[in-house]
């Protein structure tokens, strides 16, 4: 039985400290379930995604707010991949035909500043033993690139100018301004060659989603507007030699393309647009090969050539991405369907992929997990 | 599982030039991915080099030395030995 998106949506990305964690989730669940024309009662089972407070019971407290209805939440972590793991877990419950109504939301609060280097016994290894800062570990596996294929620094930056440019079309993104290429090649060095706009935005964020079984769909007369799944893939990484000190942000991405397209019973060929996980410029342009849209050693001709812009042959990140849109960790790997959703809706506005039948999104929990989920329009 | 000692010597794999770090931390410095000759990778500083891409190449053969941690100390008052990676001379 296929399992059908039926109703999805998210706030507006932004920074809103006068929130609570629950309450962004809260509002993102109610615009999904208003999508879909549902409400709380409806649901059998939700599956919560957030970070920052993976202790703290978040989807029952998003109840509290929704309608303590009593049914079963499962609350789920998994870095950067947080997100598009508790769309999966829905999805799978609905597809081992346990439940056939199911709510998944996504919700992030972040601070500002950088991210990682964690916490250490002793000294700070920081700035002593190199950098565990996201933009440096990203800097560095952009480097590995540069190293094999020549990337330049203008082709990293070029990701950022395409994705600021995108997110001008998108109201629920953070930003909406041009960044033109001198703009991003000189602004704040952050960690070579990652420039501040070459960073995603840390914001605040929430969105969600109603999975329906194919028969749960057609009963509820919802199948107009459904979004088939056609895939959906989590996987961890496999041991690698530099692993202990350079996070392979690459293979656990392969390895997930490779089994989505599988089970999909597709190609990188067949797909519409892809929402990928542009954690930094220099993540995007590897990316690109690790889902398969170019050959090795293509990812610079792709951004010089504009394919992977709107109106290219296989547009990325025509939400803004997490550059500009915003990376609310939690919430990204929701948002990111809800984007790709929107599109196989034609409903994306100014920024719609013409014809867009089959979309991918991507998310990668630093190198640890990847998350793909291929998705299809059910209009015939 | 067996004791296995590293060789002094390696070949930048990678590396980042860090501008921000977090507070307290001196910037800029290279942040570098070094192959072990004879196996092995670590990563930490690459130092006694200008922190600009047109003066690192890879594969530049370094030399892993030991020195103070930065004058870094823990709770307790102790201080730390760390290794550095310092190009070989004449190989840039």
């Amino acid at each position: 039985m296929d399992a059908y998106i039926v109703g999805v949506d998210m706030i507006k990305f932004g920074r809103f400290p006068e929130k609570s964690v629950p309450q962004l989730g809260a509002e993102a669940a109610l615009l999904a379930l208003d999508d879909a024309g549902l409400t709380i009662q409806d649901m059998q089972a939700l599956y919560c995604g957030n970070l920052n407070q993976a202790g703290g019971m978040v989807g029952q407290r998003i109840l509290q707010q929704i309608g303590q209805t009593g049914i079963p939440v499962v609350n789920v972590a998994n870095a950067c991949a947080t997100g598009a793991t508790a769309f999966r877990e829905a999805w799978t419950s609905v597809k081992a035909e346990l439940y056939d109504l199911v709510l998944a939301v996504g919700v992030e609060q972040m601070g500002r500043g950088l991210l990682g280097g964690g916490a250490s016994r002793g000294i700070s290894k920081e700035g002593l033993l190199g950098s565990g800062t996201m933009p440096s570990v990203f800097a560095e596996a952009g480097l590995e690139h540069t190293r094999q294929f020549g990337t330049t620094f203008e082709q990293f930056a070029k990701v950022s100018v395409k994705n600021h440019h995108h997110s001008t079309m998108n109201p629920k993104a953070m930003y909406q301004i041009e960044t033109p290429l001198e703009t991003v090649m000189n602004s704040e060095m952050i960690s070579y060659p990652n420039t501040k706009l070459m960073c995603s935005v840390n914001v605040d964020g929430a969105a969600a989603a109603v999975i329906a079984s194919e028969a749960k769909a057609k009963e509820l007369g919802l199948m107009s507007r459904a979004v088939k799944v056609r895939a959906s893939v989590l996987t961890s990484d496999p041991w690698q030699e530099r692993d202990l000190v350079m996070p392979d942000v690459n293979t656990c991405t392969r390895k997930a393309s490779k089994a989505a397209y599988e089970m999909a019973g597709l190609g990188p060929e067949d797909v519409d647009l892809v929402e990928l996980h542009d954690c930094f410029a220099t993540a995007e342009i590897l990316h690109y090969e690790n889902l398969g849209l170019c050959d090795d050693g293509e990812a610079g001709r792709l951004i010089d050539e504009g394919d992977v812009e709107l109106g290219g042959r296989v547009p990325v990140n025509v939400s803004g991405g997490l550059l500009s849109k915003g990376h609310p960790l939690g919430a990204t790997g929701i948002a990111n369907i809800y984007e790709v959703s929107t599109h196989l809706r034609g409903e994306a506005g100014p920024r719609q992929v013409e014809g867009a039948r089959i979309g991918l999104t991507h998310v990668i929990g630093l190198g640890s997990a990847c998350g793909i989920h291929i998705l299809e329009s059910a209009q015939a | 599982m067996e004791t296995f000692r590293l060789s002094n010597t390696g070949r930048l794999y990678a590396y980042s030039i860090v501008h921000r770090s977090f507070p307290g931390i001196d910037v800029p410095y290279v942040s570098a991915i070094v192959d072990v000759d004879g196996g092995g990778t670590l990563k930490g500083n690459l130092i006694d080099v200008e922190p600009d891409p047109g003066a690192i190449e890879f594969d530049m053969p370094v030399e892993i030395v030991f020195g103070d941690a930065l004058g870094r100390k823990d709770g307790e008052g102790n201080s730390y030995v760390a290794f550095f990676f310092r190009p070989v001379n004449g190989s840039h």
